[in-house]
């Protein structure tokens, strides 16, 4: 095919149309990466639909399930992740004003507060497991429905969390590789965008994760 | 190029990560501050979330300066989300028996 001749469209009236086409639409690049957001809203808030159910159903099993677990850890991965947004939120803004080395260091920030939420994560998922509570554990089973399905939520909901923040850390290594050789830069910025804006979706479902899986243990 | 994201700077980002913090804490004290019961806690909860939610979707994913558009499709798909929490809440509550799915 030929790329210089123009392609041209015809209105209702039979009027001809040249049309503009070109690659890097942001817009499109955004809306797109939006439109993904949304399965992602669909994936959690389905989850969070059976949660809605069961907790309701059977409060006092879920809140003697959410007593077990440690708060503290998961407080500090609350706020980990809060400052985390924050890093990858203010690297975009440095990247749009042409601070390469700013942007980089941001991120890596970024990427050092999401190691350590998956090693939080780790020690606390390791401290309920040597308590001999994991999926179809007996021990586990050994309990009420609404406990086991407490459980089994949470591994289930913090679990598939816990993978979003390593697709995030691989995305953001694969950020900084294309801001090295330059593919991202302070005028073609939309993949950071666009990662900046799923991290803040990771984050966004541990805000309600959090309350619902443990602040529910200290209150009633 | 989009140029009405340069609303977006350094300063604002900092404001709202306060107030995010300070709504972070505000989760961290209420059941010790009012000790209510769990439907009141569960009540307050969602609505501090709620807030935070807000908070990060307008401000951080930059959705307050973004065009019609894009308010409009999020809107929508958090309608459609509501809608499925509406029809399963009426499930939940008016279900007369009692839940027996594993007797």
């Amino acid at each position: 095919m030929n790329n210089n001749t123009p392609e041209v469209i015809y209105d209702k009236d039979g009027n001809p149309h040249e049309i503009v086409d070109f690659n890097n639409d942001y817009t499109a690049s955004k809306l797109g990466f939006w439109l993904f957001l949304f399965t992602e809203l669909m994936l959690f808030g389905a989850m969070f639909l059976v949660f809605a159910f069961f907790f309701y159903k059977m409060p006092d099993e879920f809140v003697l399930g959410a007593q077990t677990l440690n708060i503290y850890l998961g407080g500090i991965n609350t706020f980990v992740l809060l400052f985390s947004t924050y890093f990858m939120g203010i690297a975009l803004i440095h990247l749009r004003d042409d601070e390469i080395d700013k942007c980089k260091k941001n991120i890596y920030i970024t990427l050092g507060l999401a190691t350590l939420f998956l090693i939080i994560k780790y020690f606390e998922w390791s401290a309920e497991i040597s308590h001999g509570i994991y999926p179809n554990s007996e021990i586990l089973n050994d309990k009420s429905h609404g406990e086991i399905l407490y459980f089994g939520l949470y591994f289930t909901m913090t679990g598939f969390h816990g993978i979003h923040i390593i697709a995030g850390i691989l995305v953001m290594i694969w950020a900084l590789m294309l801001i090295k050789s330059k593919k991202i830069n302070s005028k073609e910025y939309v993949i950071l965008e666009n990662i900046s804006l799923y991290w803040d979706l990771v984050h966004l479902v541990w805000v309600f994760l959090f309350p619902l899986f443990y602040i529910i243990g200290l209150g009633g | 190029m989009n140029t009405d994201l340069h609303v977006v700077n350094l300063q604002m980002y900092l404001k709202i990560f306060y107030v995010l913090l300070a709504l972070t804490v505000l989760t961290f004290l209420q059941p010790y501050i009012l000790s209510p019961t769990l439907s009141q806690t569960v009540v307050i909860q969602m609505f501090l979330a709620i807030a935070k939610t807000v908070i990060i979707v307008a401000y951080y994913m930059h959705l307050k300066y973004e065009s019609q558009l894009f308010k409009i499709i999020v809107y929508m798909a958090v309608v459609v989300l509501f809608i499925f929490f509406i029809i399963t809440a009426s499930d939940a509550i008016f279900r007369n028996e009692s839940f027996d799915l594993f007797r």
